[in-house]
């Protein structure tokens, strides 16, 4: 790890005891969820589309993970130690070296609580014969969305001074991804996140999606940069 | 004891196809056992190899689906093979397919279509040297199929013949039915088959009938009817004289006489009726003879339904099996074991060791999970079942009919295994089903869908049991006699009435009933309404016949899950025909 500023934030997030409460109130929405959905489903109303508790835990991760994950970019759940892109710029880092940093070290914090919570996920696929290798493809949906909405935390953290403003933008856009995405037409549909999730889990391609979640946070990243180069300069 | 399939050297007919043989000399009868004579060719390779025999089915809900009855054997190049199995048919608008695999290879097919005339709304299965028309049975209701029936084609198990109403054994080479095929002829028999003996006068029937025979048969003489009448039957015949032979009749039967002379004995065997002629009326001398009508009316009896409902005792059954609280507990207590764990190793290795260790909690937590997952599916798999024993007065048999829902909640494959000398199948075709047949049973395997109810499976059987009961002239008494079994909450039902017994001990017991304790059943609280409510009583008890019913113990032959043994509800029903 030869980026200081990818090497500061996993330590600070290793050491944060908020990191911990997330990953408590993660694992515990989706135990209880996994232990309440035990029982199998009886007098279903219509048996060609069982349900699926595999699935449902995936679009809580979904929705849970990439609101954790953008939170913390944006600085809404302040993690100790850990400081915000417009802070080091100061430092003598390159806006560069800072993006890279932050949107690696959200990768790899979100591919770390998918980590934890697969054992939840193969027992509610396991009990119900359901395919692990769809569920670990939605999984990896997941983390490319997740990674996506967080660089666009990471972008309002950098552009928006005002706190109000940043969680005001925050809420926003996590609103248009969960639901405004779901007034596209019918063939777009999978851009919405829940959505999305659920197809891949149903088994259909995830790189539409992921595809569209990459290049959200592909371009995030290069108006971050853009953006902390500016504030270099001034 | 059914040998349900069997596999042997065989010679080669004129094809060097499949040859397939489907039922009574092509006669069938669909939702019951049919037999079904396959001879393989001699197969290019060797190998483990499969026939299967694949019934198409209509399911009400699932669609077309196919019901495979499968005889694993090892194949050898050059030698042909021959198997004989049962078969349930249930959609005959489709062609029965006929498939050998050779390592997973198919090597022959062959669809043999069933012609609608086959289709039996009644079978009489012919058993006779010369050819015969029975022309006469084709003007009685119920749309009756004449079946010739070569004797090596008689089926090895009594259950093959639930689609037959009658087998009449005219003259017939005893040494060409075997040991299985003598015994499955008399269990059905007794278990409530009809047999008609026409014996050739002078000829001796075969001796392996005697036990079930109305009447003893000896040498023939002449008989002569006059005025051209049988006492009963109307008048119309040619005065003779006519050879015939002599009967015997046995105490108890009923006997149609010329004179004094025994032209027609019939009588009870176990809970089947045996009829002996004395006179072929077949013969061209009796074809205007109206009255032989009548005579075959009565050997083939009324339509038989069985008694018991499968349907309706199935619906008796859970659909399906409640979560194992210990499993609940289990998957609870490691959920939030692991949680925990999680929680703890994170705050106390605040590092990139505490990450490690944490993905490998994650790693191991995934591998235990698995396990309770399976294990969790294994335990909601269960098996209800529920089996009714009919018991054939002075028998010592008893046909057992064993109802069961097998239940995967979760949905996934299933495994059920009948005991040998049962004939299973599902009660509806709701999905595909494989039933394997070993020397040691069957084995029923099928895949539920997630939330989809229970699967009913049937199978039938007949067991050795030995219960009576006698119930006195002027109905104030009562004998019985259970041998070992126990009976609980028994009642006797006689027509429209019952006397409930509560519990009776294995052994004999004598009770005196009370007049004022029959309750009628329309205001009675009926425990055994579903049982009876299904079906025409009459149709095994004749009418005014008591009968007891109650839940015996121990109980009868049983369904297992293939892979775990039973579980679930077990129950047994036994029903005793009182004398009197």
């Amino acid at each position: 790890m030869r980026n200081p500023v990818l090497r500061g934030d996993l330590r600070a997030r290793m050491r944060s005891r908020k990191r911990l409460l997330i990953e408590a109130l993660l694992l515990g929405v989706l135990g209880l969820l996994t232990f309440l959905g035990l029982p199998p489903e009886l007098s279903q109303i219509d048996p060609s589309h069982p349900a699926s508790l595999a699935t449902a835990l995936l679009v809580v991760e979904a929705v849970l993970i990439a609101y954790f994950a953008s939170a913390c970019t944006i600085q809404e759940i302040g993690l100790e130690g850990e400081k915000a892109a417009v802070d080091l710029v100061f430092a003598p880092f390159a806006p560069r070296t800072i993006v890279a940093g932050k949107s690696v070290a959200s990768l790899l914090t979100i591919a770390y609580w998918l980590a934890l919570g697969a054992p939840l996920l193969v027992l509610a696929a396991g009990i119900r014969q359901e395919p692990l290798g769809a569920a670990a493809l939605a999984s990896a949906l997941i983390a490319i969305e997740a990674w996506g909405v967080a660089q666009v935390g990471m972008l309002y953290g950098i552009v928006l001074e005002a706190e109000f403003s940043r969680t005001l933008a925050h809420w926003a856009t996590l609103l248009f991804i969960f639901a405004g995405t779901l007034a596209l037409p019918a063939p777009a549909r999978w851009a919405n996140p829940v959505l999305g999730v659920t197809r891949a889990a149903a088994g259909a391609p995830p790189l539409p999606a992921g595809a569209v979640f990459a290049a959200l946070g592909i371009l995030c990243d290069w108006a971050a940069c853009r953006s902390l180069r500016r504030f270099a300069v001034a | 004891m059914l040998l349900a399939a069997s596999a042997s050297a065989a010679a080669a007919p004129p094809s060097a196809d499949l040859d397939v043989r489907l039922g009574f000399g092509g006669a069938v009868r669909v939702g019951v056992p049919v037999p079904v004579d396959v001879w393989v060719p001699p197969l290019p390779s060797a190998g483990p190899a499969e026939l299967v025999v694949g019934a198409p089915a209509l399911g009400p809900q699932a669609g077309t689906v196919v019901a495979s009855t499968v005889v694993r054997f090892d194949a050898v190049p050059g030698a042909a093979r021959a198997f004989h199995l049962p078969v349930v048919l249930s959609d005959v608008r489709r062609p029965l397919v006929v498939r050998v695999l050779v390592g997973g290879r198919e090597v022959r097919r062959r669809g043999v279509a069933i012609p609608p005339a086959s289709v039996g709304g009644r079978i009489v299965a012919v058993l006779s040297r010369t050819p015969v028309s029975l022309a006469a049975l084709h003007r009685l209701p119920g749309r009756v199929v004449v079946a010739p029936v070569e004797p090596e084609a008689l089926p090895r198990a009594f259950q093959e013949y639930a689609g037959v109403d009658l087998v009449v054994v005219r003259d017939t080479d005893p040494a060409r039915i075997d040991d299985a095929q003598r015994e499955a002829l008399l269990t059905w028999v007794r278990l409530g088959g009809r047999l008609l003996l026409i014996p050739r006068p002078g000829g001796a029937p075969p001796a392996f009938l005697a036990p079930v025979l109305p009447a003893a048969v000896g040498d023939a003489r002449m008989v002569s009817f006059p005025g051209g009448l049988l006492a009963g039957y109307g008048g119309g015949l040619g005065p003779g004289p006519y050879a015939a032979s002599v009967l015997a009749p046995r105490p108890g039967g009923d006997v149609v006489r010329a004179g004094d002379v025994p032209i027609v004995a019939a009588g009870a065997a176990g809970a089947g009726r045996v009829t002996v002629w004395a006179i072929d009326f077949e013969a061209p001398a009796f074809a205007a003879w109206p009255g032989r009508l009548r005579l075959w009316e009565e050997a083939l009896g009324p339509p038989r339904r069985p008694f018991v409902d499968v349907g309706a005792a199935a619906a008796q059954l859970p659909q399906s099996t409640p979560l194992d609280p210990v499993v609940h507990a289990e998957a609870g207590a490691a959920i939030a074991l692991y949680i925990l764990s999680v929680l703890a190793i994170g705050r106390r290795y605040p590092s990139v060791l505490g990450v490690v260790a944490g993905i490998a909690l994650a790693c191991g937590g995934a591998g235990a999970f698995a396990l309770l997952a399976r294990d969790a599916r294994a335990r909601a798999t269960g098996l209800a079942q529920l089996t009714v024993l009919e018991q054939a007065p002075a028998t010592g048999l008893a046909r057992a009919v064993t109802v069961a829902a097998v239940a995967v909640p979760y949905g996934g494959p299933f495994r059920v295994r009948a005991p040998r000398g049962m004939v299973a199948a599902q009660v509806a075709p709701a999905g595909d089903l494989r039933v394997e047949l070993h020397d040691g049973g069957s084995i029923l395997s099928g895949r539920l869908r997630p939330g989809e109810g229970a699967r009913g499976l049937y199978a039938i059987g007949a067991v050795p049991l030995h219960a009576s009961g006698r119930l006195s002239d002027d109905g104030r008494t009562l004998t019985v006699d259970l041998g070992r079994a126990r009976l609980r909450r028994a009642e006797i039902r006689w027509a429209d009435r019952a006397y409930p017994l509560g519990d009776l001990p294995p052994g004999i017991s004598t009770l005196h009933l009370a007049p004022d304790t029959w309750k009628k059943l329309a205001d009675a609280d009926d425990a055994w309404a579903w049982l009876f409510r299904a079906t025409d009583r009459d149709d095994i008890v004749k009418a005014g016949t008591p009968l007891l019913v109650g839940e015996a113990e121990p109980v009868g032959p049983a369904l297992l899950l293939a892979d775990r043994g039973a579980r679930g509800a077990r129950r047994a029903i036994l029903l005793v025909p009182l004398s009197r």
